[in-house]
């Protein structure tokens, strides 16, 4: 967790696949400081979606980060992803799902709260 | 006696295939820790190679959707997650950091669910998954599981 599942109309390459996965651990990771090794991007391809969008990301995030941050993740993962695959932005969904951390086990562990990480990876000695 | 669907997100052609009927009935027993009268179907989501990523590079990561009561308790939980994800490793070999075990709320399962399907074209969508129900049904009947693939049309 995040799980960033980024679903399309039609098929994107497999560049522009790592290069959105690695564009989404990048922005995620700067903005919220969690460790890379939390990022998860799956792609869906070939999906019927509801008219007016070609590309759909659900965000399966943590809870507990402010509307602020999430507001800052969006925009910056919507407009990253508008440059490398050339779906303009007013066809791309950005939608988010919090999740509370205390629901997920990762590595064998409960997910730390957002901004506890560093101590949990101490703690753990979790690879960032 | 409740029932629970739960929604495994697997590697398309990986060591799970071979071991699915263990990795079911390791589920199911660890159900039996959350509620005692339940019924238990795992759904395989298959993920074709170059679909998944973790930390930027290919994820070889197994993640489990798994509703639990909203009634239960945290140490609950987390019991019932470890034992899952104990007997994964135990069954199909993996590392610890191969499994993601989510144990969610039903009813934020079924908020989730809905916000998935809410993506799709209904009219379009409905056709899709007709076929793909019928897919799934003939795999069920020659491999014994139900799964589909990410992709609708692959």
């Amino acid at each position: 967790m995040p799980l960033y599942t980024v679903s399309t109309r039609g098929e994107l390459s497999a560049g522009i696949k790592a290069k959105v996965a690695g564009m989404i651990t990048d922005v995620h990771c700067a903005h919220t400081e969690a460790p890379r090794t939390f990022v998860q991007v799956i792609f869906s391809e070939n999906l019927p979606l509801r008219e007016g969008i070609d590309l759909h990301v659900l965000a399966s995030v943590r809870a507990g980060r402010t509307q602020q941050l999430n507001d800052d993740i969006e925009q910056d993962i919507v407009q990253r992803i508008e440059c490398i695959s050339s779906v303009p932005r007013s066809r791309i969904e950005y939608q988010l799902f919090p999740v509370p951390a205390s629901w997920v086990m990762e590595g064998g562990v409960i997910l730390p709260e957002p901004g506890e990480e560093a101590e949990w990876l101490e703690k753990h000695q979790h690879s960032a | 006696m409740k029932k629970y669907q739960v929604m495994a997100s697997v590697h398309e052609g990986g060591v799970w295939e071979s071991c699915f009927k263990e990795l079911q009935i390791a589920i199911e027993n660890a159900y039996g820790l959350v509620d005692s009268h339940v019924s238990v179907s795992v759904i395989w989501q298959r993920i074709p190679a170059g679909q998944a990523f973790l930390a930027g590079g290919p994820s070889t990561t197994s993640t489990l959707l798994l509703p639990v009561p909203s009634d239960i308790q945290q140490k609950n939980r987390e019991q019932f997650m470890h034992a899952i994800c104990q007997d994964w490793m135990k069954v199909t070999g993996c590392s610890v950091n191969e499994i993601i075990a989510n144990a969610m709320n039903e009813e934020m399962v079924a908020k989730y669910m809905q916000l998935s399907r809410g993506r799709l074209n209904k009219r379009k969508a409905k056709s899709h998954f007709v076929l793909m129900s019928l897919a799934a049904l003939l795999k069920k009947w020659f491999r014994g599981y139900t799964s589909f693939s990410v992709n609708l049309k692959s």
